[in-house]
């Protein structure tokens, strides 16, 4: 059990700089947070809703999404859709992952010869 | 089965934005409340509610997912030490009040001449227990303040030079002799005001303190007088007041720092300074006790010098030669941490 703990806690501190990533990416058209949840885990993107709900709401107040409620419908949702900052923020992050992929590749081999 | 529901979404709601600052709470309850009804199947059941509500996790935790920044009373980078303390200051202070308290539960049960012995053993027990309890709590409160300052007066945040700190700062690497371990402040702190408490009980007398003799019978006198015991509740509050500033200047920076150094001077001084005012009193002993004493002959074995009696004055002289040996050390130690 405490051996699962820690690997569990390997990849929650790996994982956790890339959701970031994977909100702001799939934000490019308006999304409301359930939406989001769902399309994040259809895509194998490990993410609770009590993750992606606080989040949702910094990312808002750091400027990177902006929100808006519809109320056309029966209940209210929050929409959020990425920001011209949040798009400059997108794409640094993305350069970034391509350098550290490349940089991790290099020092551990490609994923395949290194399974063991 | 509707209000059922919607009751117990909005129960949840409001238990985490009950958690989080005032001016976040109207939006984020309704950020969540849209998410949570998102989340359920239309004209969804208890059951379903309750299942989503579980997954979201108790408001708690998932409160603390909003806050941005954790807070905390004791970080833990004090924790650990903290409970350490905890752990034999409490048991500590306990015992020794409970002692304290068993003999003065003695003392009040052979002054009513209690007849029963059961009743008189359960007096005892009540005294002690209830005092050991009640010092064990200021211990407990005393200690957390102690710990509180630590924590922050280590948060101050001041940026100087231009990285925001200077290693020309960086204190030097100091030997365990220079520095003082945050339990010796605290501690202190704790002792301080738990006896200092049972003293000012004492002279209030709340703790009817006596001695007992065999004097052709038992007899019991208070051996001091209560016009003493008046003129020394002032003393006990300056010299706490003083104890509680070397304490937290302990607590504070350490080690034999100048103002730990001037805060334990002036301690010392100002406490032999005040024992030798006090002992030179002329009423300290209550009437009761020093007719006993004049009676039995001790008064007359002693003899006396100038009209003080000799046992006051080998007090008066051991008290400054050991104060000021003791300042003496503790300005050396400050000296000797400063100087590599």
């Amino acid at each position: 059990m405490p051996e699962n703990d820690t690997m569990q806690n390997f990849l929650t501190e790996l994982r956790r700089g890339s959701l970031t990533l994977a909100v702001l990416g799939s934000l490019q058209e308006p999304r409301y947070g359930y939406a989001l949840l769902q399309i994040l885990q259809e895509q194998q993107i490990d993410i609770e809703a009590n993750t992606l709900y606080p989040l949702l709401r910094r990312l808002e107040s750091q400027e990177l999404l902006t929100s808006d409620w519809d109320t056309s419908e029966s209940r209210p949702r929050k929409y959020y859709t990425v920001s011209a900052k949040g798009k400059g923020v997108l794409r640094q992050l993305l350069s970034e992952w391509g350098n550290m992929q490349r940089s991790i590749e290099a020092i551990c081999g490609k994923g395949e010869d290194n399974g063991k | 089965m509707e209000s059922k529901t919607s009751n117990l979404i909005e129960r949840y709601v409001h238990d985490v934005a009950r958690r989080l600052p005032e001016k976040e709470r109207e939006d984020v309850k309704k950020e969540l409340r849209a998410n949570i009804y998102d989340m359920l199947p239309e004209g969804a059941g208890e059951d379903a509610v309750k299942k989503v509500l579980y997954e979201l996790g108790s408001p708690a935790s998932l409160a603390e997912k909003y806050r941005t920044r954790p807070r905390y009373l004791i970080s833990p980078a004090f924790f650990d030490e903290y409970v350490s303390v905890l752990r034999w200051i409490l048991p500590l202070v306990g015992v020794l009040v409970m002692l304290i308290g068993f003999a003065v539960g003695a003392v009040d049960a052979a002054k009513e001449a209690a007849t029963s012995i059961p009743f008189a053993v359960s007096g005892i027990i009540s005294k002690g227990v209830s005092m050991g309890v009640s010092a064990a709590f200021q211990a407990l409160i005393w200690t957390t303040i102690g710990f509180v300052i630590a924590e922050h007066s280590g948060q101050k945040k001041e940026t100087v030079g231009e990285h925001g700190w200077r290693v020309e700062d960086l204190p030097e690497v100091q030997s365990p002799k220079a520095s003082i371990p945050l339990s010796e402040g605290i501690a202190e702190l704790v002792l301080s005001v738990v006896f200092s408490i049972l003293g000012i009980l004492f002279c209030l007398g709340y703790l009817p303190f006596m001695m007992m003799f065999s004097h052709g019978g038992t007899v019991f006198f208070n051996i001091f007088s209560q016009s003493f015991l008046n003129t020394l509740i002032p003393f006990i509050l300056i010299s706490l007041l003083l104890a509680i500033l070397e304490s937290v200047a302990k607590i504070k920076d350490r080690r034999w720092s100048v103002f730990v150094c001037a805060s334990s001077v002036v301690k010392k001084l100002v406490d032999m300074a005040l024992t030798l005012y006090l002992i030179n009193q002329p009423n300290i002993l209550s009437t009761e006790f020093h007719s006993f004493l004049a009676e039995t002959g001790v008064l007359r074995v002693l003899p006396s010098v100038n009209g003080t009696n000799v046992i006051v004055l080998a007090f008066c002289v051991l008290l400054i030669i050991g104060t000021l040996a003791d300042v003496v050390t503790t300005i050396t130690k400050t000296v000797k941490a400063h100087v590599r």
